[in-house]
């Protein structure tokens, strides 16, 4: 009796292990290959929404950094890259206030582990007091729309725009960060920067 | 008895683990595509990033305070400009009274003023005024409206001398649209034209301005 009951565990354990694997398979199938709305796309499309998935935004106290692995292989074939951040919950004469970041490709090409782009957040203050709102580097420039020095400094802003210009431009927009990122909004916050 | 215990245990333990795995699938992307549905028409509103219309919705009337730093004989202006837009709607959406004790500089106090502002930033001295609306989720919850009187000045209706001076109804028309949520509208007849010159008067709302507060109001 009790030699059967051994084989019978040994034949439920072969039996769980071969649903954990099945399960897991199926998974990754679902997540890869079998979302409806990516395989209805077209091959463009597909290439687009996989440059999209590699978005990473990520905030410290001084800085806000998009990441993306593609940016050195992108940067092969474009010129610029350009990062729009609008803020959240405040319109001046009914339009959102922004920031644009625009960064030169030439740093990136060749270099495969330059995948960030990097915007200070002392930025968003110094913009709104110069005349001219740019701040200007050799391979860099940050400009803002309706950010006063008489105003507060909006604290609430996401990433909406990513543009690569050169020869066949593109643009991801809000809408199609928030589709291909169902679980990321690339929100962040202006809090000591602000002072 | 306690070899039995003991594979019953292990029955359990491989029964949990069978659950567990099934758990960790819920959302499948596809299931996502309730983000189209964010999108709607914005009716020359100010939209969320999610593309909901910003307004006050059921709080209307909106309610300005004339601060003490706008000079008194332009209140019959700005009074007309608000019921311009309530008359247009045929319902009360602005309300404006005078409040001399009410504080003199604006912000985020939940409280929409109306502020003369004899000061302006250096680099939108072309700007006649400003009006500034904050929300919660599509939801207005402050207003205020400056008037740049450092570069500008202004005519009220009634007066003959309008050589080089901006029409104040018209330009507080205008800054009462933004208050209610409305953005510039490219359209002839609308009071929401960005440009405003001097002389001109531009004193009633256009079909299309009503129209575009009948989808919030």
């Amino acid at each position: 009796m009790k030699k059967w009951l051994v084989v019978f565990f040994v034949f439920d354990l072969i039996f769980v292990g071969l649903v954990m694997y099945i399960t897991q398979k199926s998974q990754r199938q679902i997540a890869a290959d079998s979302n409806p709305y990516y395989m209805s796309l077209e091959d463009g499309q597909k290439k687009k929404w996989d440059f999209v998935k590699t978005f990473l935004l990520v905030q410290d106290p001084t800085k806000v950094v998009f990441k993306s692995d593609l940016i050195p292989a992108l940067c092969e074939s474009y010129q610029m890259i350009e990062l729009k951040y609008v803020a959240l919950k405040v319109a001046y004469a009914g339009e959102n206030p922004y920031v644009k970041s625009v960064f030169s490709c030439a740093p990136f090409r060749g270099n495969n582990s330059a995948i960030e782009l990097v915007t200070q957040l002392s930025y968003f203050t110094e913009l709104a007091k110069i005349e001219s709102h740019e701040i200007k580097t050799d391979t860099q420039m940050h400009s803002s729309h309706l950010l006063f020095a008489d105003e507060e400094i909006p604290t609430e802003w996401r990433l909406a725009e990513v543009t690569v210009q050169g020869e066949s431009a593109f643009t991801v927009s809000t809408a199609e960060l928030d589709k291909v990122h169902t679980d990321r909004r690339f929100y962040f916050e202006l809090i000591s920067a602000t002072e | 008895m306690a070899f039995k215990r003991h594979i019953s245990i292990l029955f359990g333990l491989a029964l949990l683990l069978l659950v567990g795995c099934n758990r960790g699938f819920i959302l499948k992307l596809g299931d996502q595509d309730i983000f189209a549905f964010g999108s709607v028409d914005s009716c020359n509103f100010v939209q969320n990033e999610l593309g909901a219309r910003i307004s006050w919705k059921s709080s209307v009337p909106a309610h300005f305070i004339i601060t003490s730093t706008v000079p008194a004989d332009y209140d019959q202006s700005i009074i007309n400009a608000a019921n311009k837009w309530n008359n247009a709607k045929r319902m009360t959406v602005i309300e404006v009274h005078r409040d001399n004790g009410y504080p003199t500089t604006a912000g985020t106090d939940r409280t929409n003023g109306i502020y003369w502002m004899q000061s302006w930033d250096g680099s939108s001295t072309k700007e006649q005024g400003r009006t500034i609306i904050k929300w919660d989720i599509s939801k207005i919850k402050d207003a205020d409206i400056k008037i740049n009187a450092k570069d500008f000045r202004f005519f009220k209706e009634s007066e003959s001398d309008k050589a080089g001076k901006i029409s104040l109804e018209s330009l507080m028309l205008h800054e009462f649209g933004h208050a209610l949520g409305l953005k510039h509208i490219d359209d002839k007849s609308s009071s929401m034209q960005p440009y405003l010159a001097a002389g001109v008067s531009r004193i009633s709302t256009g079909d299309i301005d009503i129209n575009s507060l009948n989808c919030e109001y």
